[in-house]
């Protein structure tokens, strides 16, 4: 009979989700994070896990606020099965790192537990497996946290007949969380080199760090983020996912990915070429909102070039976005370039002497080698005009 | 548009009066208070103020000392045609007449409508005297207000200049009020931005953007900061409990460490002090060895020395003897040679004795013949001297007559040879040839045949009776003959008793006698000298002396030669002499055998002294060497009671040699023991390991202090999450750069733009002021000379400016002009734009200047009159109100003359000046009627106004300037002619000239 259990990582609870300016979006995005532990929990208990295993990343910080601690620990209490942990490099462990700080300890015993830190590189015997975590005890670090597992089986002091899970955190082979963080930096640290473990002394490596769902060996799988929390990256890319497991001592892993996300995560790109392809953009964007916006998270990188008056069309229906969506993170390289209508209407006034000659002289201007301030300018008396 | 005339009644303080206007140039001048600035103001009011007028405005006009309205009668030319306005104001009663040439009458509105036309007056006719300021404040240069700046009042007529310039086609552009809405909307939003000098406004969005990017930044810095310090603690905890954990490791070990090591100290201490021991044993051993050793040495040293001094002692003796017998053998030679050559010494004694005594018999041999020469020479000079002394005792004899002596007497002898010869000549002989009585002369009795000379007169008695008195002849000089005779006498004989001789004869042979006798003695002392008579003694006395010692010296030296060896004394010196060469040679042949004898002597003594030496030295070693060996002897006994004889020697030295080896052995153990425990390391190691673990123990404590701080900074309170902080703060930071970024896009892009607009409107302002500014430039060439430019800036309303620049001067703000300029720079300005805006008005404008030039010096005056006449040469009506008139005299203008008694009421009666059309041709006043009296200052009025006319005026002209009749004009010339104040001159019609200006 394999043992069943649910892999999951980088929850990343308490992440401020700083670059979103208003409050209240802030506070929905972090208490999703939350949310989704009881839809955890519910698989758990739905599928019928023996143990729960979160690769790293339980926390966003290393020093996260009480609140969130103590809310962790209350919806991981309300899991009705162990749930095993390691420190990863957001979180990481080590001298006065939060898991020895008294109130973690305190609300862990009091509310959970079934939460179980693996601090220390030793195989962890339950009852249905054999856990061998690597802990990450400092942020980066330079050696493979899984180095220790390697001879782990030499003289083997655990049941043999169990499956042996590696729980690891960190990046392998062209895979690094950090790359599609808008928040980090990467460093190439933290790197875990499966082809040096014994593979066949080996049956499931729950690995942890990036934030989508990915198989990176035949019985090695990132779970990803169960929640997403940044842009995805390529299509290739599949946050939002918890892995169902069933593993046993010798077999194959079976691993099943379902879908815990809730809020939506969309990249939209758009060039323009004449002002007629605002109206195109405009519906692109109603296409990928759909109907709630308000659950919705948008990247917009826009490029080309528009007249005064649909630049400014632009500006405002990017404004009314930034409301009502959860978040829109804009990259807008949209140069104004007044129409030949604009200009004439502008430049060419016999009896507005004096604004004809200031726009003549803008729109020179914008011929020169730095047009951006005349382009503004122009935007401006544009503006006064109208 | 042009005055002709004005007529004012009951207008403060004129009664009535009228004033005709100069088409091109008006002077009106006057005292103060003579209500020039009244009439000013009432061709204004006639123009500008609604005839209904009421309040401060009709107040304002009313005459305090005449009866009646206001009134204001305006003549004037206007759109082609010539104007009546008829004005009277009574407030809500007034009345307004406004009539053309051509038949048009308007009346009260109508009138102020039409009027308000012909004034090009969009405001329309003024009800308050606020409003009338506006109203053509351009041509109206009111008294106190010519240095104001008149660019607002330019600025003002904006539109109208435009208009104009354009009509000229002088290129000027109009902005339009969407211009104006667009640069005042731009203007607001930079003011929004932007303070006056172009800084970011406090509290704009831009400078809040700002602000907020560097707090933001700033908090940025301080979350990162946070999150360092707070990663640097937790290397801090882990590196203070690796140092703690290595400290804990290491210590005990080197603790474990030092104990060994001081025990070996301990160790190397007991081992030290047994070696000392040892080596003392050692070498205390080595030290008997050796002692017995060299006790031995010496014993055997000992015997062999003394055997070999022994051996030595026998040919020494011998040698000894040996050389006593020599030293003997040659003491004995050396006495005998001693003794001859004592003996010789004696001889040569005594033929010393013989030859000294031979040389003194010589001496003493010599010395007496010396003696008897000497003696031979007494005699010789006791005979002379005795000659000597005979012939001066023969010289003492004689009387001591000198030859002068002798001269003297032969003189006085000859004078009295001479006086009795002459005496003889005159006196008187008497001769007693016979007489028979006595015959008695003075006394003495005469003899017969007694003579007697009488050279005096004498009595001569004879007989009893007879009395005669002879007297000589020659008178007093028989006399004084005598006398002189008698002198001469008398000195002779007193000088023969002075030598003691009798005659002169006598005296004579005294002489020659007394010369012999002491040539004689000259001669003999000459002699005596010669023979030294005077040393002789003392050579006497020497030879004597001399003799005495060689007596002497021969006699002691006879004693010193035993008697039988005495020679015989020789007789004679040369026979001392061969004596003498005989023991000279017996003492020379003796001292040479003396001297050979005594070498002998000399040389065996030497030899004895050597023998000598050598045996003395012989004794010496003979004895030292006995004695060492009785010295040798003795401490060979000493030693061997010592140390004992060979045998027991040699079994002791053996002994001393076992004990000694081993002394060395157990010195040697030992050493090797305590060289095994390398003592010189031992405390340098004890040393090291003190510190070693002082180290460790400090390290120990110093990472418990670091862990229990970095624990401390570990020690969240759960309430900030300083990793989340940097994240929102470095958001934070991102979106306050954003927004400034946008602030200051919106920013630049506003400053561009009014920037562009203020450039712009200058460049149209420019265009419209530039063709002022060159009208204000041609006016101020009068005042400041070729060169000078204006700029007239008109392009802010609320801000126009003037500024003046001069030639190589930089440009001056109006205001800060000197007074006189600000007068002048000023009228240049409402000159150059009424010129403009006159086109409108049919090319001429009215333009008024009242007292406008008070701080001009006189040069300036005479400038100002040429920039003056230049404006009405280009169409306007200069009207210059002044109380100088004579300072306008070269304006050629048209003079109206006010006094303080305005009295001329025929004037303003005057119909001509009311004449439609007179006005154009003539601004002289009408000429008065001839009945009318000339006025109390008439040759004052004359001469102001010549002097007007510089000095020089027709009289036509000068008649019509003072508006008198012919004749009034002809009697007061006539006055002035007669006070030799002006003259007559040339011209038609004739002229007058100030006397002084001809």
């Amino acid at each position: 009979m394999p043992t069943t259990f649910l892999h999951t990582a980088d929850w990343q609870l308490g992440k401020p989700f700083a670059r979103v300016a208003d409050a209240t979006k802030r506070n929905r995005l972090q208490d999703e994070r939350i949310e989704c532990l009881k839809r955890i929990g519910a698989l758990a208990e739905k599928e019928g896990a023996d143990f729960i295993l979160v690769a790293g990343d339980l926390f966003d910080s290393p020093t996260p606020l009480n609140s969130t601690v103590a809310r962790a620990c209350e919806a991981i209490g309300a899991m009705k099965v162990p749930v095993l942990v390691i420190p990863g490099n957001h979180d990481h462990g080590g001298p006065g790192s939060l898991w020895e700080q008294p109130f973690f300890v305190r609300q862990k015993e009091q509310l959970a537990p079934n939460l179980q830190v693996l601090l220390d590189p030793v195989p962890v015997v339950l009852g249905k497996a054999v856990i061998f975590p690597a802990p990450l005890l400092r942020r980066q670090s330079l050696g493979d946290p899984c180095a220790w597992i390697r001879s782990a089986f030499d003289a083997p002091e655990f049941p043999t007949d169990l499956p042996r899970i590696v729980l690891a955190h960190g990046s392998v082979q062209g895979f690094d969380s950090a790359q599609d963080d808008e928040d980090e930096e990467s460093k190439g640290l933290n790197r875990i080199d499966l082809s040096r473990l014994p593979d066949t002394e080996i049956d499931f490596i729950a690995l942890g760090d990036w934030h989508g769902t990915k198989e990176v060996g035949p019985k090695a799988l990132y779970s990803g983020t169960p929640e997403i929390d940044r842009f995805p990256k390529g299509e290739t890319n599949s946050p939002g996912n918890v892995l169902i497991v069933k593993a046993e001592r010798g077999g194959s892993p079976q691993v099943q990915q379902v879908e815990t996300g809730r809020f939506r995560w969309h990249v939209l790109e758009h060039r323009f070429s004449e002002d007629s392809g605002f109206d195109e953009f405009v519906s692109e964007t109603k296409e990928a909102i759909g109907q709630w916006g308000q659950d919705c998270l948008l990247k917009i990188s826009l490029d080309g070039s528009l007249g005064i008056e649909t630049s400014s069309r632009l500006e405002n229906w990017l404004s009314d976005l930034e409301t009502r969506l959860l978040r829109v993170k804009l990259e807008n390289r949209v140069a104004i370039a007044p129409t030949a209508e604009e200009i004439a209407a502008l430049a060419r006034r016999p009896d507005d002497p004096l604004i004809s000659s200031v726009a003549s002289r803008l729109i020179a201007l914008t011929q020169g080698q730095n047009p951006d301030v005349a382009l503004l300018a122009l935007r401006e008396l544009h503006a006064a005009l109208h | 548009m042009r005055l002709i005339s004005l007529t004012v009644r009951n207008y403060r303080l004129h009664r009535e009066q009228t004033v005709h206007f100069h088409p091109e140039r008006q002077l009106i001048g006057g005292p103060n208070e003579t209500g020039k600035s009244t009439l000013a103001e009432a061709v204004h009011r006639a123009l500008f103020m609604r005839h209904r007028s009421a309040g401060e405005a009709l107040n304002e006009m009313k005459s305090d000392i005449h009866n009646g309205h206001p009134e204001v009668n305006l003549v004037f030319e206007a759109q082609g045609r010539r104007w009546t306005l008829d004005k009277r104001f009574s407030g809500a009663n007034g009345t307004a007449r406004l009539m053309s040439d051509e038949g048009a009458n308007f009346q009260g509105d109508a009138a102020e409508e039409k009027l308000s036309e012909l004034t090009q007056n969009a405001e329309g006719t003024a009800t308050t005297v606020k409003q009338l300021g506006t109203r053509w404040s351009h041509l109206w240069v009111w008294q106190g207000s010519s240095g104001e700046d008149p660019s607002q009042q330019t600025a003002n007529l904006r539109d109208q200049l435009v208009q104009r310039l354009q009509a000229q086609g002088l290129a000027a552009v109009m902005q339009s009020a969407t211009d104006e809405r667009a640069r005042e909307k731009i203007r607001s939003l930079y003011d929004v931005i932007y303070t006056e000098k172009g800084a970011v406004k406090a509290n704009s969005r831009l400078d809040r953007a700002n602000k907020e990017f560097a707090s933001a930044h700033e908090a940025h810095d301080r979350a990162v900061d946070t999150q360092a310090r707070l990663e640097a603690a937790v290397t801090a905890l882990e590196e203070a409990e690796v140092d703690q954990r290595e400290a804990n490791a290491a210590l005990p070990g080197e603790r474990e460490k030092l104990k060994v090591t001081e025990e070996a100290i301990a160790r190397a201490k007991v081992l030290e002090q047994q070696k000392e021991a040892h080596e003392l044993r050692a070498e205390q051993a080595t030290k008997t060895r050796e002692e017995i050793e060299t006790a031995d040495t010496e014993i055997r040293g000992l015997s062999e020395r003394i055997r070999i001094l022994e051996n030595d002692l026998c040919p020494k003796r011998s040698d000894l003897e040996s050389l006593a017998l020599q030293e003997r053998a040659a003491l004995e030679d050396s006495g005998k040679a001693r003794d001859e050559a004592r003996q010789v010494a004696d001889k040569v004694r005594a033929a010393r004795l013989q030859d000294e005594l031979a040389v003194a018999t010589i001496t003493l041999m010599e010395k007496q013949e010396q003696l008897e020469a000497l003696i031979r020479k007494e005699n010789d000079i006791r005979q002379n001297t005795e000659e000597l002394h005979q012939l001066q005792d023969d010289l003492a004899k004689l009387p001591a007559v000198s030859p002068e002596d002798l001269a003297e007497l032969k003189s006085l002898e000859s004078g009295i040879g001479e006086k009795q010869a002459a005496l003889n000549a005159i006196a008187a002989g008497i001769e007693c040839v016979a007489t028979d009585l006595t015959v008695d002369l003075d006394g003495k009795t005469l003899a017969p045949g007694e003579t007697c000379v009488i050279t005096e007169a004498k009595d001569l008695r004879v007989g009893g009776g007879t009395l005669l008195r002879i007297r000589p002849g020659g008178g007093a000089t028989l006399g004084k003959l005598i006398c002189e005779l008698d002198s001469l006498r008398s000195r002779l004989n007193l000088e023969l008793d002075r030598l003691t001789i009798r005659s002169v004869t006598e005296a004579t042979d005294v002489v020659t006698r007394r010369r012999d006798l002491e040539q004689q003695i000259s001669n003999k002392e000459a002699t005596l000298k010669a023979m030294g008579a005077a040393k002789l003694p003392a050579e006497l006395q020497s030879a004597r002396n001399q003799l005495n010692i060689s007596e002497e010296e021969v006699k002691r030296r006879t004693e010193g030669i035993a008697e039988e060896l005495r020679p015989a004394r020789p007789t004679t010196v040369e026979e001392a002499r061969a004596h003498r060469e005989k023991t000279d040679r017996t003492v020379s042949e003796t001292v040479d055998q003396e001297q050979t004898l005594s070498a002998i002597a000399e040389a065996r003594h030497e030899r004895w002294t050597g023998q000598k030496t050598l045996l003395n030295h012989a004794e010496g070693e003979l004895r030292a060497a006995i004695k060492e060996v009785d010295e040798l002897t003795m401490r060979s006994g000493l030693l061997e009671r010592k140390y004992g004889l060979a045998e027991a020697r040699s079994a002791a030295l053996e002994n001393a040699r076992l004990a000694e080896k081993t002394a060395q052995d157990t010195l040697s153990a030992t050493q090797r023991d305590l060289d095994e425990l390398r003592p010189n390391l031992l405390e340098g190691e004890r040393q090291r390991l003190i510190q070693v673990i002082a180290a460790l123990d400090a390290k120990r404590i110093d990472a418990g202090n670091r862990r229990a701080r970095a624990e401390a900074q570990l020690d969240q309170d759960g309430t900030r999450d300083p990793a989340a902080e940097v994240l929102r703060a470095r958001a934070a930071m991102a979106s306050a750069l954003e927004v400034k970024d946008r602030e200051q896009r919106h920013a630049d892009g506003i400053r561009l733009l009014h920037k562009l607009f203020s450039d712009s409107q200058s460049a149209i302002n420019e265009g419209l002021t530039q063709p002022i500014a060159d009208r204000v430039a041609g006016y101020l060439e009068f005042l400041f000379g070729r060169g000078v430019r204006v700029r007239v800036d008109l392009s802010d309303p609320g801000k126009p400016g003037i500024q003046l620049i001069k030639p190589g001067e930089p440009p001056f703000g109006f205001e800060s002009l000197s007074g006189g300029t600000k007068e002048q720079v000023s009228a240049a300005v409402r000159l150059a734009t009424a010129e403009i805006i006159a086109a409108a008005y049919d090319g001429c404008l009215p333009i008024l200047f009242d007292d406008a030039f008070a701080y001009a010096d006189p040069a300036r005056v005479q400038s100002l009159q040429s920039m003056l006449y230049h404006a009405a040469s280009k169409g306007l009506q200069v009207i210059v109100l002044t109380c100088t008139p004579a300072d306008y005299t070269g304006l050629g203008a048209g003079v109206h003359r006010l006094t303080n008694q305005p009295r001329l009421p025929s004037l303003a009666a005057n119909p001509a000046s009311e004449t439609p059309g007179s006005g154009t041709s003539s601004a002289s006043p009408a000429p008065l009627a001839e009945a009318q009296p000339l006025p109390d200052d008439a040759e004052s009025q004359f001469m102001e106004a010549l002097q007007a006319q510089g000095g020089s005026a027709g009289n036509q002209t000068l008649r019509s300037l003072l508006g008198w009749d012919e004749n009034s004009y002809d009697q007061v010339k006539t006055s002035l002619i007669t006070q030799n104040l002006i003259a007559p001159g040339r011209g038609r019609g004739g002229s007058v000239i100030l006397i002084g200006q001809a």
